[in-house]
C-alpha cells in the first residue's frame, strides 16, 4: 500500500512538472501533420479516388491509411522525443537530486514518471483520432460523393487499432526512457531514438528482424485489422511489452544505483540482476517469435457468410482439373455450416458459388474452415479464410511471388551461360526458395503446416526443372546439336524434391502444364497426330491419373473438333479404355452426348444476352431469323482471326431474315464494350449475361465457335466451320433460302 | 541553544574515493549535537560538499556508518528524508516552472497543504516574483527558492550547502539572521557547510573544520576560541618599521615584522594590548594604528596551508 500512496504522489508531481514544458504542443502537431496531409490528399483527388472501387468502408480506409502514415516514423519519433523531455527537465535543472531527497521510493518516482510517458503517448492517439475525425468531416462536406456520408465510423475498429498502436511503442517507450535516464545529454537518447527507428524501417522492408522494437508499431498500423487467428494482440505486441519490462527494470537497477558498475557488477551478486531478467526475457523471447503451426481438426468442417448482389442457395467446392464437385454446400440466408465424414485428400479446390469466380482454398480432412465471400457483382470480389488452414490460404492469396530479376534473367538470356554455370544459378535460385517456402509466415506469426510446406516446395521445384530440363535443353539441342547436355550433380538435389510422375500434384495448374510438356520432349512426343500422341502415351507411361489426365486432354480436344457424331464416337470408342478412372471417361462421354444433343432440328437452348445499348436480348427476340452467331472473347487470338471473315459474310447476306452475332464471354465487360464498339455494324455484339451457363448449354470448351440456327428456334449446325473456310459459306448459302441468288 | 546529548548527525569513518585517485573523504567521524547550527568550514575542495552527498545518501556508501537521530541513513532510506531539509550545491529547480510551481512539486511529493508555498515564498522574499519562470531568475533569487525548497516541509533538521552563494551583503545578513531564528525559535538543527570563517563566526554554535578530506577541528565554539585563543595577536602599525625593529624585537623577542610597517605581537589579554602600546608611545614610536584580532583566522590559514 505504501508504494501505492508513493507512486499516486509521484504521478501527481510529474502532471504538475508538464506545464509549460511544451508537451502539449508537441503532442498537437506532431499528430496533426499526417491528418493535415491526407485532407490535402482528400480534396484534391477527385471523388472516387480516395474510397477505391472496393467499396470499402472510406473511414475505415481513412483510419487505416492515416495510421499507416504516421506509425511507421513519426510515432516512435515523437515517442523518444516525449521521453527526453521528460528527462531533461530533470537532468538539466539538477532536478534528480530535488526528487531523490524526498520521502518517497525511487521506484515510484521512476514508474510515475514513466506512466506520464504512457500517458501522454495516449493522448497523442486520441488526437490523432480527432484529427482524422475532423479531416474526414472537411472532406465529406467538400466532396460529397466521397463516400463518407455513406458508412458509419466504425469504433471497435479505431479504437482497437489505437490501443494496439499504444501497446507496440510500449517497447520503444521502454528503451527510450532506459538511455534518457541514465545519458544526460538529449543529442544521446535522441539518436539512439533516430538510428533505431530508420534502421527498423530498413529491417521492415527486408522483412528480416522482425524482432526489432522500434518497428512494432509500424507492424500494428500495416495489419489494422489485427490478428487474423483470433487472438487478442498480434506477436509483436505482445513482444513490445516484453521489451519494455526489461528495459524498465534494467533501467531501474541503473537508476536507482548511479553507475553501471554499482549497478550490475559490484558486488559480484548483482549479476544475477542482470543475467536472471534477461534469461527471463531471452525466454519469452524465442517462445514468442517462434512460428506456430496450426493443429488439424477432430472434424471435417466448412462454414462461413456471403455478402452477394444475388441470392445464392448452394456453393460448390471442387476439384481440379475436372471440376468435379468434392462437396455441396448448401446456403441459408447467407450462411453455410457443412461438415462430412468424406476423405478429402488435402489440395487446393475451387470454391464456387452462384455467378462469382471460383475462388482458390486448401482444405482436406480434419481442417475446420471459416469462409467469408464479399462480391458486388462486378469486379471487386473479396474472399477471406480463417481456421486452421489460414496461413495456407494467406499463402495461395499473395505468398507466391517469386524472386524477380534472377529468373527472369534466367529465363531469357540462360542461353549465353556453359551448362554447369546455368545450372548453378539455377540450384542456389532454387535453395533460397525452398527456404522462403520454409520460413513463409502470416504476420501473426502462423506457419502452415509441414503437408503444405512440402508441396509447395514440390511445385516450386517443378519450375527449377523446367528451366534446366525444357528451356535450357532446348537451347542447347538447338546452338550444339551434337553436345550432349550434362549437368553437375547438384541438380539433382532438385530432381529429387519432385517426381513427374506424382498423381497428387495433379490439382495443380503448374504441374498439370509442366508434364504436358515434360512427357512431349522426353518421349519426343508429336502434337500434330492425335491419335500417335495417345498411343505411344499409352506404351510408355503406366495406368494412373497423370496418364489419365494427359489422354484426357488432348482426347477432349480431339472430341471438342470432331464435328462429326460417328468419328466422335469411334475416337472415345478407341480411347476411353485406356483411362483408368470412370470419372474422367464420364467426362468425356458427357461433352460427346452434349454435342450430340445439339444436332440439327434439336431445339437450341435459350441463352441471356445484353448488347452494347443495354438492350437484352434471348432467343426469343431472334424468332423468324436466321441466327448465325461467332462465338469469341477479346483475349481470343484465334477468334480475332477470324473475326473479318465472319464480319465479310455479315456484309454480304444480312438481310431482315437473317442476323450475324458475335457473342461474347468475356469475363471483363468493358473490355469487351471497348473493343465491340469499334467492329462492323452489320454484326450484332451481344455480352453473354453468363457465360458459364451459356458454356455448358452449348458445350462450348473451346472459342471460336461458330452456331446456326434456324428461324423456328431449332439448331441447324451447332459446330460450323471457321468461317475462312469455304464450307462455312456453303453451309449458308445451302440452308438459307433466297441466299444463293444474292 | 537546545542542546541534548543526542546527536542529529553522527558519522565513523566516513570514507570517499573518486575513482582511483586521492580519498576525497577521509575517516570523517561527525558528531553533531541536536538544536546546534554547525558550521562545516573548509577551504574549496575540502570534501565539504562530498561529505553532505554523503550525508544525503546521494553518493552510494558501502558501509551503514551515518545515522540521522540515531536511526541507520542506509537503512531508511527514503523515509528518513521527512524530517530533513536539503540545499546541495546550486539548488535543483524546474527552470520551466515558476517558484510557486516548483514548490508544489515538493508539496505534492510530500503530500503536504499547499498553503505552506505562500508563507514560505514571504520568508525568503520571493513573494512578487513568485509567477515568474525561474530561468528568468538571477543567481541570487535562484538560491532564495533553494532555500525555500529545503524549508518547505519544516524539517528538524537543515542541511545546507554553502546557502549565502552568491547573495549581496543584506541577502547574507538575511539568511543568517533567519537560521538563527529557526535555531532559537523552533529548536531546528541546522548544519551549514561554508568557506567563510567570519559568517560560521557569527552564526553557529558547533564548528567543524575539513582539510583535504581530514578532519583538523570539531567542537563547540567556545572550544574553537580555546584553542586558537592561544593565538591572540595585537598588530601596530608604524611610520617605518625597520627603524624600530631592532628596539621592539629586542623587548619583545616574539614580534614579527610585516612589510606593510606593522609589528604583530602575541598577547594574553587585552590589558596586555593597553601596556605594549603605552610602552612604544612612551619610548617615541610614532603609532599609527593598533589592531587585535582572536588569532582564528591565522589560525585557520596555518591549519588549512599545508
Amino acid at each position: 500500500m505504501n508504494f501505492f500512496n508513493d507512486y499516486i504522489k509521484a504521478f501527481k508531481a510529474e502532471w504538475l512538472k508538464l506545464r509549460n514544458s511544451g508537451m502539449f504542443w508537441l503532442v498537437l502537431i506532431m499528430s496533426a501533420f499526417i491528418p493535415v496531409i491526407f485532407t490535402l490528399v482528400g480534396l484534391l483527388a477527385d471523388e472516387d479516388g480516395m474510397t477505391s472501387l472496393n467499396q470499402e468502408n472510406a473511414w475505415k480506409s481513412l483510419f487505416s491509411n492515416n495510421f499507416q502514415g504516421f506509425g511507421i516514423f513519426f510515432y516512435p519519433i515523437f515517442l523518444a522525443l516525449v521521453v527526453i523531455r521528460l528527462t531533461q527537465m530533470e537532468h538539466r535543472g539538477g532536478g534528480w537530486k530535488l526528487i531523490e531527497v524526498q520521502p518517497i521510493s525511487k521506484l515510484s518516482l521512476y514508474l510515475g514518471k514513466f506512466s506520464i510517458a504512457v500517458v501522454v503517448a495516449s493522448l497523442c492517439i486520441v488526437a490523432l483520432m480527432l484529427y482524422i475525425l475532423l479531416s474526414g468531416t472537411i472532406i465529406m462536406l467538400a466532396k460529397p460523393g466521397s463516400g463518407f456520408s455513406k458508412f458509419s465510423i466504425p469504433l471497435d475498429f479505431v479504437f482497437g487499432l489505437g490501443l494496439r498502436l499504444l501497446i507496440s511503442g510500449l517497447g520503444v517507450l521502454g528503451i527510450q526512457y532506459l538511455f534518457s535516464v541514465v545519458i544526460s545529454g538529449f543529442i544521446g537518447p535522441f539518436a539512439i531514438g533516430l538510428v533505431g527507428t530508420i534502421a527498423g524501417t530498413m529491417f521492415l522492408g527486408f522483412k528480416k528482424l522482425l524482432w526489432w522494437p522500434y518497428i512494432a508499431p509500424a507492424q500494428t498500423v500495416m495489419n489494422p485489422n489485427g490478428s487474423q487467428a483470433g487472438n487478442l494482440l498480434m506477436y509483436y505486441e505482445w513482444l513490445s511489452v516484453a521489451w519494455m519490462l526489461i528495459a524498465l527494470w534494467l533501467g531501474y537497477q541503473w537508476y536507482q544505483r548511479k553507475t553501471l558498475k554499482r549497478a550490475f557488477f559490484k558486488p559480484v551478486v548483482r549479476l544475477l540482476y542482470i543475467l536472471l531478467p534477461i534469461a527471463l526475457f531471452a525466454i519469452f523471447f524465442i517462445y514468442i517469435n517462434k512460428p506456430v503451426q496450426l493443429d488439424p481438426h477432430d472434424r471435417t468442417v466448412i462454414a462461413g457468410t456471403l455478402d452477394t448482389k444475388d441470392k445464392i442457395s448452394k456453393a460448390y467446392l471442387v476439384a481440379q482439373p475436372l471440376m468435379d464437385t468434392v462437396l455441396e454446400i448448401p446456403i441459408n440466408n447467407n450462411q453455410f455450416s457443412v461438415s462430412t465424414d468424406k476423405v478429402i485428400p488435402a489440395a487446393t479446390y475451387f470454391f464456387k458459388a452462384g455467378n462469382i469466380a471460383p475462388q482458390s482454398v486448401f482444405f482436406g480432412s480434419n481442417d475446420s474452415l471459416f469462409i467469408t465471400l464479399k462480391s458486388d457483382g462486378r469486379t471487386s470480389t473479396k474472399f477471406n479464410v480463417t481456421g486452421n488452414r489460414l496461413p495456407e490460404n494467406e499463402y495461395i492469396k499473395n505468398g507466391g511471388e517469386r524472386e524477380g530479376y534472377a529468373s527472369y534473367y534466367l529465363e531469357n538470356f540462360g542461353y549465353e551461360m556453359k551448362p554447369a554455370a546455368f545450372a548453378k544459378e539455377v540450384v542456389k535460385l532454387w535453395k533460397d526458395e525452398m527456404d522462403r517456402i520454409d520460413n513463409y509466415m502470416t504476420a501473426d506469426n502462423l506457419k502452415p503446416a509441414a503437408d503444405f510446406i512440402a508441396l509447395q516446395k514440390k511445385l516450386s521445384s517443378l519450375y527449377y526443372l523446367k528451366l534446366l530440363d525444357s528451356r535450357y535443353a532446348q537451347w542447347h539441342r538447338v546452338y550444339h546439336p551434337n553436345e550432349q547436355l550434362e549437368y553437375p550433380k547438384s541438380v539433382d538435389a532438385i530432381r529429387n524434391a519432385v517426381n513427374y510422375a506424382d498423381s497428387t500434384l495433379l490439382s495443380y495448374e503448374q504441374f498439370r502444364n509442366n508434364i504436358e510438356e515434360y512427357y512431349r520432349q522426353k518421349h519426343k512426343l508429336s502434337l500434330s497426330n492425335d491419335t500417335a500422341y495417345i498411343v505411344k502415351l499409352c506404351t510408355v507411361l503406366p495406368a494412373g491419373s497423370v496418364r489419365d489426365y494427359l489422354i484426357y486432354n488432348k482426347l477432349k480436344e480431339a472430341v471438342g473438333r470432331t464435328r462429326d457424331s460417328t468419328r466422335r464416337e469411334m475416337l472415345l470408342a478407341q480411347f476411353l479404355p485406356t483411362i483408368s478412372q470412370p470419372g474422367v471417361q464420364y467426362q468425356l462421354l458427357a461433352q460427346h452426348l452434349l454435342l450430340k444433343s445439339l444436332n440439327r432440328g434439336k431445339p437450341a437452348p435459350d441463352f441471356l444476352t445484353t448488347a452494347l445499348n443495354k438492350d437484352t436480348f434471348s432467343l426469343e427476340n431472334f424468332k423468324g431469323r436466321y441466327i448465325i452467331m461467332d462465338i469469341w472473347a477479346t483475349w481470343c487470338g484465334p477468334c480475332r482471326a477470324q473475326s473479318p471473315n465472319f464480319e465479310r459474310l455479315a456484309e454480304q447476306y444480312t438481310n431482315q431474315n437473317v442476323a450475324f452475332v458475335a457473342l461474347s464471354i468475356d469475363d471483363n465487360k468493358w473490355a469487351w464494350q471497348n473493343e465491340a464498339s469499334e467492329k462492323s455494324f452489320r454484326v450484332l455484339q451481344l455480352h453473354s449475361n453468363d457465360k458459364n451457363l451459356f458454356g455448358k448449354a452449348y458445350g462450348i470448351e473451346y472459342i471460336p465457335r461458330y452456331i446456326f440456327i434456324g428461324p423456328d428456334g431449332k439448331i441447324i449446325n451447332a459446330q460450323m466451320p471457321e468461317p475462312g473456310d469455304q464450307s462455312f459459306e456453303d453451309i449458308l448459302r445451302k440452308e438459307i433460302p433466297g441466299l444463293a441468288s444474292l | 541553544m537546545n542542546q541534548s546529548n543526542a546527536y542529529a548527525i553522527e558519522t565513523s569513518g566516513l570514507n570517499y574515493m573518486f575513482r582511483y585517485g586521492r580519498k576525497v573523504v577521509n575517516e570523517v567521524s561527525l558528531k553533531v549535537p541536536e538544536g546546534s547550527i554547525f558550521g562545516f568550514l573548509g577551504p574549496n575542495g575540502a570534501g565539504k560538499t562530498t561529505t553532505i552527498r554523503l550525508l544525503t545518501g546521494m553518493l552510494e556508501n558501502d558501509k551503514d556508518n551515518i545515522s540521522i537521530y540515531g536511526k541507520s541513513l542506509k537503512s531508511n532510506i527514503p523515509g528518513i528524508f521527512e524530517g530533513m531539509g536539503t540545499l546541495i550545491e546550486t539548488p535543483s529547480l524546474y527552470l520551466h516552472l515558476n517558484a510557486r510551481d516548483n514548490l508544489r512539486v515538493i508539496t505534492r511529493l510530500r503530500k503536504m497543504d499547499e498553503s505552506r508555498v505562500d508563507e514560505i515564498l514571504q520568508v525568503v522574499g520571493l513573494f512578487n516574483d513568485r509567477k515568474r519562470k525561474v530561468k528568468e531568475y538571477s543567481l541570487g533569487m535562484k538560491q532564495r527558492l533553494g532555500v525555500a525548497m529545503a524549508l518547505l516541509p519544516d524539517p528538524g533538521l537543515l542541511i545546507l550547502d554553502e546557502p549565502a552563494n552568491g547573495l549581496d551583503p543584506a541577502g547574507i545578513i538575511e539568511i543568517r539572521e533567519m537560521l538563527k531564528r529557526l535555531n532559537r525559535e523552533q529548536g531546528k538543527t541546522i548544519f551549514v557547510s561554508s568557506h567563510l570563517l567570519s559568517e560560521v563566526e557569527k552564526t553557529c554554535t558547533h564548528v567543524g573544520i575539513i582539510h583535504k578530506g581530514l578532519i583538523k577541528f570539531q567542537g563547540s565554539m567556545a572550544e574553537l576560541q580555546h584553542s586558537a585563543g592561544h593565538g591572540k595577536q595585537v598588530t601596530i602599525k608604524v611610520d617605518d618599521a625597520s627603524k624600530w625593529k631592532g628596539y621592539v624585537t629586542e623587548k619583545y623577542p616574539q614580534a614579527a615584522t610585516t612589510i606593510s610597517n606593522e609589528f604583530i605581537l602575541p598577547v594574553e589579554n587585552s590589558d596586555d594590548v593597553t601596556n605594549i602600546t603605552r610602552e612604544l608611545v612612551m619610548h617615541g614610536v610614532p603609532v599609527k594604528g593598533v589592531r587585535t584580532n582572536e588569532g582564528l583566522e591565522e589560525w585557520f590559514i596555518k591549519m588549512t596551508s599545508n
